[in-house]
């Protein structure tokens, strides 16, 4: 079984080659194998070559969870390492591709990667960085921001 | 890819997934972002979500000095905790400042991150607010109706009445009301209690009179530990002058015809009677009153604990969950200390003071494991046993004064509470406004 190979096709049609085990971690891709076993060809709608790339990446070096200690502070290690190649627009198109092909583990971790990253963000870079349009009118705004005001005044750094 | 979408980038699912992982302040900043954003964040399955990612996430909690005004309020104070954020220590938000000059200003009573405030302005006017110091809000609570002129003075002079009962009712960890209690005893001692209530539901003052089984001296009620919606106090019952029960009154049980206190017995009073050096503190942990004392036995110095486990079910109202020797598995503690506090929410967790050490000693009862801290300079940090930054502010200076008092006491020592706790909620919860 764990010698079949897949072809997986990202939406801008690129194709990779990947072993059975390693498309398994995309749980969508596992539900497909699921209910019809002789698919070797997998289109992926949803996700873009360069990103598709990364998430094979993360599978192929998540394929043996290994429970020792060691194994697990080496893979610890490797995640921040990969994190860290990542600007805040790669790392959300990383949490849709990881949330469309339900990817736990690598859902987790950039989900965690992308709190740590805009937790000092204003809200104005927010709106900016999600896409989001500010609906409140000025005096909704204004009434929201006094609710919040303490969380504002904090200060950011933590005194040396 | 640099094109503006103003179209939510990330689903809602995703979103829920990033959010959930930041502390409360952040997410109290992320409620300006839009309304969606702010629907989400208030909403009961993102408060779910939220519990089930961070449950065993530490909060940010003081120990508070409930005797003397000179000193600081807040003694130690825990800050820069996961699940709340913050740089600062709770001991900064106390302050309310009213409009009016005022002449005196002090923490009353403080439970599941609300606080009852005392207020006295230079005309001589008092006021009481509640409030939830980190959000700032605050209720003024208006004055008992047909309070007399003569009573206003005897308020102002803590005499016959103790006004500092604070109780809360919490829904799914949320403070949902409120009543401020004041305590009123017709004879110093007696079997009946006067209570003065006033709830945040009706906004409304009450009087009940409740009774005990027995009579007891009340000297104690100025001082009261809140759980749950229960005051509990320290009494005396005359056949010494200490302490020997603890009085219980849940205000939250709604039937109007519960006219009776609960009272109940410390363990262990019999060796208090042969042995009167020993040293005692009441607090809660994670859900419970806790009693904790430090004895001399004939093999060295113990340290006891008891959870209240039922009001009524004497004498099985106390369970011992810690017993520990600390003359033969704790080398270098030292053997002067004394109970301060139990940590809120790690019932392992005891905090002790020691005065040879002049230190905080903050010892697991599971693992034996201990650490010192002594009162640094604020830039140098403590940190805590679940990794907050702990910051001392004039501790020592109280643990000093009350250590005669609180140790030495030829006639049995009269144990009084001499700490409270006041603990961050788990969640950004407003205060309960009258429903009008």
């Amino acid at each position: 079984m764990s010698s079949n190979k897949i072809v997986l096709t990202s939406s801008d049609g690129e194709s990779f080659e990947v072993e059975e085990v390693v498309a398994r971690k995309l749980q969508i891709v596992g539900h497909m194998l699921e209910d019809d076993c002789v698919i070797n060809e997998i289109p992926l709608q949803n996700v873009t070559g360069d990103i598709l790339s990364m998430v094979i990446e993360y599978c192929k070096t998540h394929v043996d969870e290994e429970e020792s200690e060691e194994a697990q502070t080496k893979l610890k290690t490797w995640d921040e390492e990969f994190m860290k190649k990542f600007d805040i627009k790669t790392l959300l198109q990383i949490i849709l591709a990881a949330n469309y092909l339900n990817v736990k583990g690598l859902l987790d971790l950039v989900s965690q990667t992308i709190a740590d990253t805009i937790k000092d963000y204003t809200p104005e870079q927010i709106r900016e960085v999600f896409g989001v349009e500010n609906d409140y009118t000025e005096e909704e705004e204004a009434e929201v921001r006094k609710e919040n005001a303490w969380a504002f005044d904090e200060a950011d750094t933590p005194k040396p | 890819m640099e094109k503006k979408q103003k179209n939510n980038l990330v689903p809602e699912e995703a979103l829920v997934k990033i959010l959930a992982r930041l502390s409360l302040k952040y997410i109290a900043r992320f409620r300006s972002v839009c309304k969606e954003w702010k629907s989400i964040i208030d909403s009961d399955f993102f408060r779910d979500l939220y519990e089930s990612l961070k449950s065993s996430s530490s909060v940010s909690w003081s120990i508070m000095n409930t005797r003397n005004k000179r000193v600081s309020v807040e003694i130690v104070g825990h800050h820069g905790c996961e699940r709340w954020g913050l740089t600062n220590s709770l001991g900064s938000y106390m302050h309310h400042i009213p409009e009016t000059k005022v002449r005196n200003n002090s923490v009353l009573s403080c439970t599941d991150g609300i606080v009852l405030l005392y207020t006295e302005t230079v005309e001589g006017e008092l006021m009481y607010h509640v409030g939830n110091p980190l959000l700032r809000q605050w209720v003024r609570i208006p004055l008992p109706p047909h309070l007399s002129a003569f009573d206003v003075v005897r308020l102002q002079e803590n005499r016959h009445f103790s006004d500092n009962g604070l109780v809360t009712k919490m829904e799914k960890g949320i403070v949902v009301g409120y009543k401020v209690v004041w305590m009123l005893a017709s004879y110093p001692a007696s079997k009946e209690l006067t209570f003065m209530i006033y709830s945040s539901e009706t906004g409304l003052w009450i009087t009940k009179k409740v009774r005990c089984l027995r009579a007891l001296l009340w000297s104690r009620l100025g001082y009261s530990v809140p759980l749950n919606g229960i005051l509990h106090w320290l009494a005396a019952s005359g056949c010494s002058l200490d302490a020997d029960y603890v009085v219980s009154y849940d205000f939250y049980k709604g039937c109007d015809d519960d006219l009776d206190c609960n009272i109940i017995p410390f363990p262990g009073i019999q060796r208090f009677e042969r042995n009167q050096r020993f040293k005692r503190t009441i607090t809660t942990s994670a859900g419970s009153v806790v009693y904790c004392n430090v004895f001399n036995d004939s093999g060295g110095r113990t340290i006891r604990v008891w959870r209240l486990v039922s009001t009524k079910d004497h004498p099985k109202s106390w369970k011992l969950s810690w017993k520990l020797n600390t003359n033969s598995s704790l080398i270098g503690f030292g053997a002067d200390y004394f109970p301060v506090v139990m940590h809120p929410l790690n019932s392992d967790i005891i905090y002790l003071w020691s005065r040879n050490k002049n230190s905080l000693v903050l010892l697991n009862l599971r693992t034996h494991k201990f650490s010192l801290h002594k009162e640094v300079p604020d830039e140098e940090e403590n940190k805590s046993m679940d990794g907050c930054n702990m910051r001392f502010n004039g501790c020592k200076a109280y643990m000093d004064l009350i250590y005669p008092i609180f140790v030495n006491d030829i006639l049995g020592g009269f144990h009084n509470l001499y700490f409270s706790q006041y603990v961050l909620p788990r969640w950004l919860n407003p205060l309960p406004q009258l429903s009008s």
